[in-house]
């Protein structure tokens, strides 16, 4: 007999499933609601999916240079567009600039400095704003990003309505998962809307939210509690927007979601298949979107830094070639894929490469293009979307029955799954019951890989020097003018931040400045936390 | 009892790894005061001071390892207080090794390390 076995989520698995597992399921087809084969008709066949792979580090500069490289091996958007996703600093991340004394030695480590509009200068020279798609990944202050960003098409003459992009903007995560520098959760969704807004007007080419399940699943959640945790904040700013008068269908069609591709192969393929048919169904009937095309989830898919070891690095490559096969066969719109010594350090130009040729190699010289979603009728990955579909929506509806996303943060509720889970799975790993090859195996260890890749040393120096020269050359007092500006409108919770941060930006007001401003206004928030 | 603390400082957040490891300790019958992220090198000595601990363990993913704990263990000297056992875990890249070795981190734990490698050592430290 043999013996039971289960998802990672703890779906219970059979040996052989038949047409009985999916009699009663509804056979759909893709591009049409509630999209579980996809959100296009043609699928890959009419646009592929693009690479966005997120990348930055040290001076803007140094960044630009990894962009232009990006751009000469291949990666890319749709329609000719370069396709650039940017990690900053953590204190650009946290709304600081380079000179604040509490921040020094984390500048330029993990991702790009950007204090001023200089920066963002550096950062994009050589490439035209009107033919980029460009990610900004940031979450509580995306105020700040976004209003230097715009004034920097401003000042470069580039049409607003030209901009394509996306900004994550998602102020959920701060409050269960990631921990960062944030305001209470009524005022971060606010802002959050604040920045939707004034996208959905100014420059409607940009996508308003970037919701994430990957730091969700990397925290330690499983399929199932991903999947739930991203679609429970979803519905949080969905409501926000609505309730402040937002348009659903104008917001639910710039709505994007990040998910991660790791471990258990067809769990994650069938995780995506449920999460679409959910997102759909919920605008449609939650938020009474009226076109069914705004109820497409549009995802970007980023294979699974924990899935990764240090030890045989080499190894990597061949699992990041399998969740990126995943990410395909799960219909993504776009790609991140790691590099091999993701688990050591960030990516040397050579690994980066084969990290885009896993995904030049899948599209080119497979056939998967050619036949959109050709797991659609499987009976195993049917019925296993709909088992997933199920558990996902008994985490939203005990959300719901306690009062929504907030309650849910503030009785710990997701927290304590996320954390229990990670225990879990460490414990597992533990006992080998969860194998990493060449980590936990018997076929013996192997050597640790050595990081190569160092960020440039006289990074943070001359970014603290760059900073102090900027404040001393602009008009000090216009910039505290307008800071005070965006104080006033951010004291009032009908006034509209955003064209005040805009105006701040284009008076060379800082990333530090603009952010401290609301962080001000709003007050510090510090979610407590949970041991499993 | 062995008393230890676990934190994050600077600004790197990702503390899944922290997390588990406090979680183990806990389970192997010590203290554990998790300290949580955002620490900086005066709050984590009010802490170890205050919570008189033997321990003290400090999580890095996001570079800056050395100056911080440069930062740290000169808080303490400058004031002349004994620094509890030094561990580090995270990404540390191998150059750095030594390095922290130097500044007197008793050991380094980095990605795919047994927890019970973790909790021995604390064990043949605290002796």
């Amino acid at each position: 007999m043999s013996s039971e076995r289960q998802t990672s989520s703890g779906i219970p698995l059979k040996a052989v499933y038949t047409e009985d597992d999916t009699r009663r399921i509804q056979s759909e087809e893709p591009g049409k609601f509630p999209f579980t084969r996809g959100i296009y008709p043609e699928g890959y066949r009419r646009i592929t999916w693009i690479e966005s792979f997120a990348s930055g580090y040290g001076l803007p500069e140094e960044t630009n240079e990894r962009e232009h490289y990006l751009r000469s091996i291949g990666h890319k958007a749709f329609g000719g567009l370069d396709s650039i996703n940017l990690v900053f600093d953590r204190p650009t991340f946290l709304g600081y600039d380079s000179d604040d004394p509490a921040v020094f030695p984390d500048v330029g480590q993990i991702g790009v400095i950007v204090d001023t509009i200089e920066d963002l200068e550096r950062l994009f020279k050589g490439f035209d704003l009107a033919k980029l798609n460009v990610g900004f990944i940031i979450d509580t202050q995306a105020p700040a990003l976004m209003a230097l960003y715009v004034a920097l098409a401003d000042r470069w003459g580039v049409s607003r309505k030209t901009l394509n992009g996306i900004i994550c903007n998602n102020p959920c995560e701060a409050y269960f998962v990631a921990r960062m520098r944030t305001v209470p959760p009524k005022s971060g969704l606010r802002l959050a809307v604040d920045v939707a807004k004034f996208c959905i007007r100014e420059i409607p080419g940009f996508n308003i939210f970037r919701i994430n399940g990957y730091n969700v699943a990397e925290s330690g959640a499983n399929s199932v509690q991903e999947a739930a945790f991203a679609l429970i904040p979803a519905i949080a700013i969905m409501q926000e927007a609505t309730d402040r008068g937002l348009d659903a269908d104008k917001v639910a069609a710039r709505v994007s979601f990040q998910f991660a591709q790791g471990r258990d192969f067809f769990e994650h393929i069938c995780k995506i298949r449920a999460a679409r048919r959910i997102w759909a169904s919920i605008l449609k009937e939650r938020f009474h979107v009226t076109d069914e095309l705004s109820c497409r989830m549009k995802i970007h898919l980023q294979t699974a830094g924990s899935t990764l070891t240090a030890q045989g690095p080499l190894n990597n490559i061949i699992r990041i070639t399998l969740q990126t096969l995943g990410a395909v066969l799960s219909g993504t719109q776009s790609v991140h894929i790691a590099s091999y010594d993701e688990a050591l350090s960030l990516p040397t130009e050579q690994s980066v490469r084969i990290a885009v040729n896993t995904s030049k190699i899948l599209k080119y010289e497979t056939g998967l293009c050619d036949v959109v979603d050709p797991l659609g009728g499987s009976y195993f990955v049917e019925s296993l979307t709909k088992s997933i579909e199920d558990r996902v929506w008994t985490h939203i509806n005990e959300v719901d029955r306690m009062g929504g996303f907030i309650e849910a943060v503030e009785t710990g509720y997701l927290e304590k799954i996320v954390v229990s889970e990670s225990y879990r799975f460490q414990q597992k790993v533990q006992a080998n019951e969860e194998v990493f090859v060449g980590l936990n195996e018997d076929a013996g260890e192997e050597e640790t890989g050595r990081a190569i890749f160092r960020v440039n040393e006289k990074a943070a120096k001359i970014a603290v020097q760059r900073t102090k020269e900027f404040k001393s050359k602009r008009n000090q007092r216009e910039v505290e003018v307008a800071i005070e500006a965006v104080k006033e409108a951010a004291a009032e919770d009908t006034r509209d931040v955003m064209p005040l941060l805009v105006e701040a930006a284009s008076r060379n007001a800082t990333i530090g400045e603009m952010s401290g401003a609301l962080m001000e206004v709003f007050g510090e928030y510090s979610p407590r936390t949970i041991l499993s | 009892m062995v008393r230890v603390l676990l934190a994050k400082v600077g600004f790197d957040t990702h503390d899944r790894g922290v997390r588990v490891v406090a979680s183990a300790i806990r389970d192997a019958g010590m203290e554990v005061i998790y300290g949580g992220v955002f620490q900086t090198d005066e709050s984590i000595y009010r802490t170890a001071i205050d919570e008189d601990v033997d321990v003290l363990g400090l999580s890095f993913l996001c570079g800056g390892h050395v100056e911080w704990m440069e930062r740290v263990i000169g808080y303490f000297v400058d004031r002349g207080a004994d620094l509890p056992a030094l561990l580090v875990g995270g990404v540390i890249p191998h150059d750095d090794l030594v390095k922290l070795k130097n500044l007197g981190v008793k050991a380094i734990f980095g990605p795919g390390t047994d927890l019970n490698e973790i909790i021995d050592t604390i064990k043949r430290i605290t002796r």
